[in-house]
């Protein structure tokens, strides 16, 4: 599902986070949005996934405005999984991936309700832990509880916000290894990241946000030891190893000059 | 790999786990409500009960059962059932483990409008009886005027959350600056109140189902019981609530009017229960604690198992409360704190491994 931004502004209390934000995603696409602290990620995907208001630039899915959509039909074509949950209900697995349903049902679960949680978590490899309270979960484990739940609300869209943020490699790669698949299989990805090299390994579009408003963007012929220092306002070099490439920070660029 | 039917078939497993809870506890509820029947000051045995049912009982026996205990009963099961689900809910809408609607000021506002119906309007005071140092000689009046405060309380706080934000902070300060400033209007009342009007305020602020009658059954129920069908519609919405704000959002809920009806509803239901029977504390905290302990913290069953306790745990305080120093009644809100107290501690001691609230 194509997802459109133009001109989009936000300001929290008089304070511009995103400036003439425009981009357009494809279905299918794996996006990465970086760049360094406070340039506007997670603002950004709050504003796509309809959670902030704006009325200033617009967020269309298949050239419909995201207002005129109804919230429980929004949310049946884009899930959004949350930064961190710092408070996870005491929920057992099963329950909190049926919640992802919600858009669904109205006052109880039904029948192919159960039955996509049940498929969720199987695809996922979840079900051994299917009946297990959230909070005895490793936070590899929980991290990929809420993008079950995301899951079980089928949708078009993913947006992600900083999700492997509190995981060690593996997990990261674990996590980025189902999205990927997911891309494959027709579901647009939009995800917030900080590590810059997972962004580009997994990434066909990278959207560079600095100050809120777009650096750059496009695919990985940006990521250059030019943008990546004006990015992050450190040295940078980058290493080539087959056909991947790594960037290694190298220090703050004043320091490295002196 | 297991397969997703097996997975379906162990959630079956596990509400059933609550479906027993609920089922043993309406057990106990039987078990207590029949008790509750045959014991206390007047003499009535089973054996009596069982010739009232088939017709034979006398009219004394039929007197205490239908016009004195049966009200007392149904009244303390619905009020149980009452407080306890709004707290639960109160507390899953706050995501706090210390609200509860009396957190939000009602019980004090409640109190207030029954010490206002007493000296302002003349409600009470002026008569006493023989059982009590005061009485109140027209409770109709101070039922109307506690309830009429309480939804005054709940406007108050309802209003401060709409204009300014209806986060969960916002509405429990609300609450408390709301509950003190009644406290503060009890203590004037009280302050100027003669020995006589003191007493009765004092005795209508004790919680006690003795107030009960058939009038009062109706109106409870007619009121109470779409109520707690709203509450039973909306477990869906609370749960996602518990997740966050921000992720309810995604889902498609209006937070704000889920919120703003869950608390409304809790209230009202909180604040008809004070104004007739007076404040009965501690059930609707501690209940949904018992209940979270006992079957897990976010449970698909936590509403309808804290609605079955709390009506149990009620009654059968009340029938505790008639009878621990009979011929002398005790007020059941003295009786609730007494045995929901260690009750919850012991539980907290107990199986300290089972998280039940984040």
């Amino acid at each position: 599902m194509k997802i459109a931004i133009h001109n989009l502004n936000f300001s929290y209390n008089g304070s511009r986070v995103l400036e003439n934000v425009s981009n357009c995603i494809e279905k299918g696409d794996f996006v990465t949005l970086v760049g360094p602290n406070g340039s506007g990620k997670s603002t950004l995907i709050k504003c796509m996934a309809g959670i902030l208001k704006t009325k200033n630039g617009t967020v269309r899915i298949e050239n419909r405005k995201i207002e005129s959509v109804l919230p429980a039909d929004l949310a049946k074509q884009m899930a959004y999984v949350p930064q961190s949950e710092h408070r996870t209900p005491v929920f057992t697995v099963f329950d909190q991936v049926l919640l992802g349903r919600k858009p669904y049902f109205n006052w109880r679960p039904g029948k192919r309700d159960l039955a996509v949680t049940s498929r969720v978590l199987r695809d996922l490899r979840l079900e051994h832990i299917a009946m297990n309270d959230v909070h005895r979960l490793s936070g590899g484990q929980r991290q990929a509880v809420i993008i079950a739940r995301a899951l079980a609300q089928e949708p078009d869209i993913l947006l992600l916000d900083e999700p492997t943020s509190n995981l060690d490699m593996k997990h990261q790669i674990e996590i980025l290894e189902i999205l990927k698949s997911l891309a494959q299989n027709g579901v647009t990805i939009i995800i917030a990241l900080h590590d810059i090299n997972m962004a580009i390994r997994y990434a066909n579009r990278i959207i560079m946000l600095k100050r809120g408003r777009v650096f750059t963007a496009g695919g990985r012929e940006i990521i250059t030891v030019e943008n990546l220092e004006n990015l992050y306002e450190v040295k940078v070099s980058i290493v080539k190893q087959g056909e991947h490439q790594f960037v290694i920070p190298c220090g703050h660029r004043n320091e490295t000059e002196k | 790999m297991i397969m997703p039917e097996r997975i379906l078939e162990q959630y079956k497993q596990h509400l059933k786990r609550g479906v027993r809870f609920i089922a043993s506890v309406s057990m106990i509820l039987l078990t207590v409500v029949s008790v509750s029947i045959v014991v206390g000051s007047a003499e009535v045995g089973f054996v009596e009960l069982y010739q009232l049912l088939t017709g034979k009982g006398t009219a004394f026996s039929a007197q205490i059962v239908y016009q004195i205990r049966l009200p007392r009963i149904i009244g303390g099961m619905l009020a149980g059932t009452a407080l306890a689900t709004s707290g639960a809910v109160v507390q899953s809408l706050l995501r706090n483990p210390l609200a509860s609607p009396f957190t939000l000021g009602i019980s004090g506002a409640s109190a207030f409008g029954a010490a206002f119906a007493i000296i302002v309007l003349g409600a009470g005071s002026t008569y006493e009886s023989s059982n009590d140092a005061s009485a109140i000689d027209n409770p109709y009046l101070v039922t109307s005027s506690a309830f009429l405060w309480s939804i005054l309380s709940v406007a108050v706080i309802i209003l401060v959350s709409k204009l300014r934000d209806t986060l969960p902070e916002t509405i429990v300060l609300a609450g408390i600056a709301v509950s003190t400033l009644f406290g503060a209007g009890i203590s004037a009342m009280q302050y100027f109140a003669d020995d006589i009007q003191l007493a009765s305020i004092v005795f209508w602020t004790f919680g006690d189902l003795g107030r009960a009658t058939w009038e009062y059954v109706m109106i409870l129920g007619i009121s109470l019981v779409p109520i707690m069908i709203f509450f039973h519609y909306q477990t869906w919405n609370y749960k996602s609530l518990r997740a966050g704000d921000e992720y309810a959002k995604s889902l498609g809920i209006k937070i704000d009017w889920v919120r703003l009806s869950g608390m409304l509803a809790a209230s009202l239901a909180t604040a008809i229960v004070v104004s007739f029977f007076g404040v009965i504390a501690f059930v609707g905290l501690v209940v949904p604690h018992i209940v979270r302990k006992m079957i897990g913290g976010d449970d698909p069953m936590t509403l309808p198992a804290s609605a079955v306790f709390g009506g149990m745990f009620l009654v059968g305080s009340d029938t505790l409360a008639r009878t621990v120093i009979s011929p002398v009644m005790l007020p059941v809100g003295i009786l609730t704190s007494f045995i929901g107290a260690p009750l919850f501690l012991f539980l907290l001691l107990k199986n300290t491994h089972k998280a039940y609230w984040s």
